[in-house]
């Protein structure tokens, strides 16, 4: 057999990722113990160079093996957010372990790992392969979760995201097989190929497709399949809450996007509708319980679930506008939600083993940290989705694509949702900047540079995207392969 | 979906139809004994059967984490040696192409099994 035609520049910014998480996780235990942090340095190194590969690759929209790899512009634009996610992580990361004394190299290839598996799996419309990038991202994000292994908490995150991530791979391999037994092939253009035209469409299609539906809905946290999600992100260190949040969520989108949306989706009759009544219950359930929490990481793992109700539009919409406005979506939150988490990483981290994830931590914060009260304002109004920021942009763009199709109803349920949510996110600012602390208020450590880079990146990123969102746009708006 | 024309529901009747059968079945012959059976309890009944020996210990004991280590560690490499026997059947046809595959799937359990002894895993004590 000969060597097989492999674009490896089309691969190379996943395999970039792959080779830097292999051998940094090889390097970490000859570093002793003091010198974990060069991991932390090499792997954002790593990640920086792939972020250059992507940018080499726009435009290419070429596939390699076989079709199985598709390295579209769709792929090159999430690939971007996946990698960005990772490394305002490991900024955030480099300082808040070395705080919570939990310095263990370990964590850095993980964070890799299981980026080169969101990867792979928005880079495929091929069932299987999807499926292998869900699992190297998912258990990667298992053992993150319960990376704090000392706190009660931390573990408790990692077993339920286990027992509930596993659980939820079963329906999405029942989903795949049945799928592959209707249609006889993997891939989501063949899959159209096959039940296009079929006078009626086959039952175990639909209930392949509902199978899949629900394998994804515990990814993005949908509601009813979102009972995991508020104790794995209270449980999490704070960095991967943060982390779990953008680029899982972003990852199982993409998936979604290709296999319902420009996939067979149209296909198959009631998904619409399915999707129509998932997308209002997340955003509604979403919303409403975030009202009543008191832990912040609690709150925002709710927000998450409602942003998931929001994205989930695009999914009933099913146009291509719709998927380029998703994409953009999940590009804001993605950045927003990690710029929020910064902030809560640093006041966490002001405690070694309690946390300091209360609401009322955060009681007068803006006072004594003027610039610190503004970055999380400005996050808390990009999440609500005020102008000017990405959240806005990401919010108008979705709904402009779904009122051009008619979706009135939706929409206007999304709006009631987006001015529920309003009271949350505003609660934190009025903590920040109007209440008096009664007692000893918290002390919050000093900024480190890393973060401080980070940060003042987030900040930047989504006010940039917020004031000028045409380039952003137009980036969005990509070719997506697949359905040829 | 078969020559006959059926839909893929009707091929699938008679397996409803077993496990429709299989619940009557099992809930008929549970309900006769609870209402027919009679019941009665003591202090010795309920104790654990262990073969007619008096029970001694509790069952649950705590076992060294390293068992699972071990256990786990014996999966990684089993799967590996594995993979290795259709190449070995396909050495000729594979070639070079085989080779190639082969070397750079073991080097990357190479690097798992350097980190696993690096950091002490296999070691007992």
């Amino acid at each position: 057999m000969s060597f097989p035609n492999v674009d490896f520049a089309l691969l190379s910014p996943s395999l970039i990722v792959c080779i830097t998480a292999l051998l940094t996780m090889l390097l970490v235990p000859f570093l002793g113990e003091k010198r974990q942090v060069v991991v932390a340095h090499l792997s954002w190194i790593g990640l920086s160079i792939a972020l250059f590969a992507v940018s080499q690759q726009i435009g290419k929209n070429a596939t390699t093996f076989g079709g199985m790899f598709l390295g579209d512009d769709f792929s090159q634009f999430f690939s971007g957010i996946f990698i960005v996610a990772a490394m305002l992580t490991i900024f955030t990361s480099i300082d808040y372990l070395r705080r919570k004394e939990n310095e263990h190299g370990e964590y850095y290839p993980l964070i890799l790992f299981a980026t080169y598996g969101m990867m792979v799996m928005a880079s495929s419309s091929n069932l299987l392969v999807i499926f292998l990038g869900l699992e190297i991202m998912s258990v990667s994000l298992y053992v993150l979760a319960g990376f704090a292994r000392t706190e009660l908490k931390s573990t408790e995150a990692a077993i339920k995201y286990f027992l509930l991530g596993a659980f939820a791979t079963g329906f999405t391999v029942f989903g795949i097989a049945f799928v592959y037994g209707v249609t006889g092939t993997f891939d989501v253009a063949g899959i159209i190929n096959a039940a296009f035209g079929q006078s009626n469409v086959d039952t175990f299609l639909i209930i392949g497709s509902a199978l899949l539906l629900i394998g994804f809905g515990f990814k993005v946290a949908a509601v009813p399949f979102h009972m995991w999600a508020p104790d794995a992100y209270e449980g999490a260190p704070s960095p991967i809450t943060g982390f779990m949040s953008a680029g899982p969520k972003a990852a199982a989108f993409a998936a979604m996007l290709r296999i319902f949306s420009v996939g067979f989706g149209s296909t198959v009759p009631h998904l619409q509708t399915l999707f129509w009544i998932v997308a209002v219950a997340t955003m509604t359930v979403g919303n409403i319980i975030a009202l009543r929490q008191n832990n912040i990481k609690r709150m925002l793992a709710f927000s998450s679930i409602a942003h998931a109700g929001y994205i989930l539009i695009a999914l009933v919409v099913g146009t291509g506008e719709a998927s380029s406005a998703a994409a953009l979506y999940l590009l804001a939150y993605a950045l927003t939600n990690l710029g929020a988490f910064m902030v809560i990483a640093l006041v966490d981290s002001g405690a070694k083993h309690d946390e300091f994830t209360s609401i009322d931590t955060y009681t007068g914060l803006a006072r004594k940290r003027p610039f610190l009260g503004l970055a999380l304002t400005l996050f808390m109004l990009s999440l609500a989705g005020f102008p000017p920021t990405a959240g806005f942009m990401g919010k108008f763009v979705l709904f402009k694509a779904a009122v051009s199709q008619g979706f009135y109803v939706l929409i206007v349920i999304a709006v009631l949702n987006s001015l529920v949510s309003v009271f949350y996110y505003l609660r934190v600012v009025v903590k920040m900047f109007m209440t008096e602390p009664d007692g000893q208020p918290v002390e919050v450590p000093a900024v480190p540079v890393f973060l401080m880079v980070a940060l003042a990146f987030a900040v930047a990123a989504v006010l940039l995207i917020g004031v000028y969102p045409q380039g952003w746009f137009n980036f969005a708006g990509l070719s997506i392969l697949g359905a040829n | 979906m078969s020559e006959v024309g059926l839909t893929s529901f009707e091929t699938y009747f008679p397996i409803f139809f077993q496990i429709v059968l299989a619940i009557i079945i099992g809930v008929l012959m549970f309900g006769v004994s609870a209402m027919l059976g009679r019941r009665s309890k003591s202090r010795v009944k309920d104790e654990a059967y262990e073969c007619g020996i008096e029970v001694t210990t509790d069952t649950r004991h705590r076992f060294s984490v390293k068992f699972y280590l071990v256990a786990i560690l014996f999966i990684v490499f089993d799967l590996e040696t594995v993979f290795l026997f259709p190449w070995a059947v396909n050495y000729k046809q594979l070639g070079l192409f085989g080779l190639v595959e082969m070397v750079i799937f073991i080097l990357i359990l190479l690097v798992g099994y350097v980190y696993i002894v690096k950091k002490g895993a296999i070691k007992w004590d």
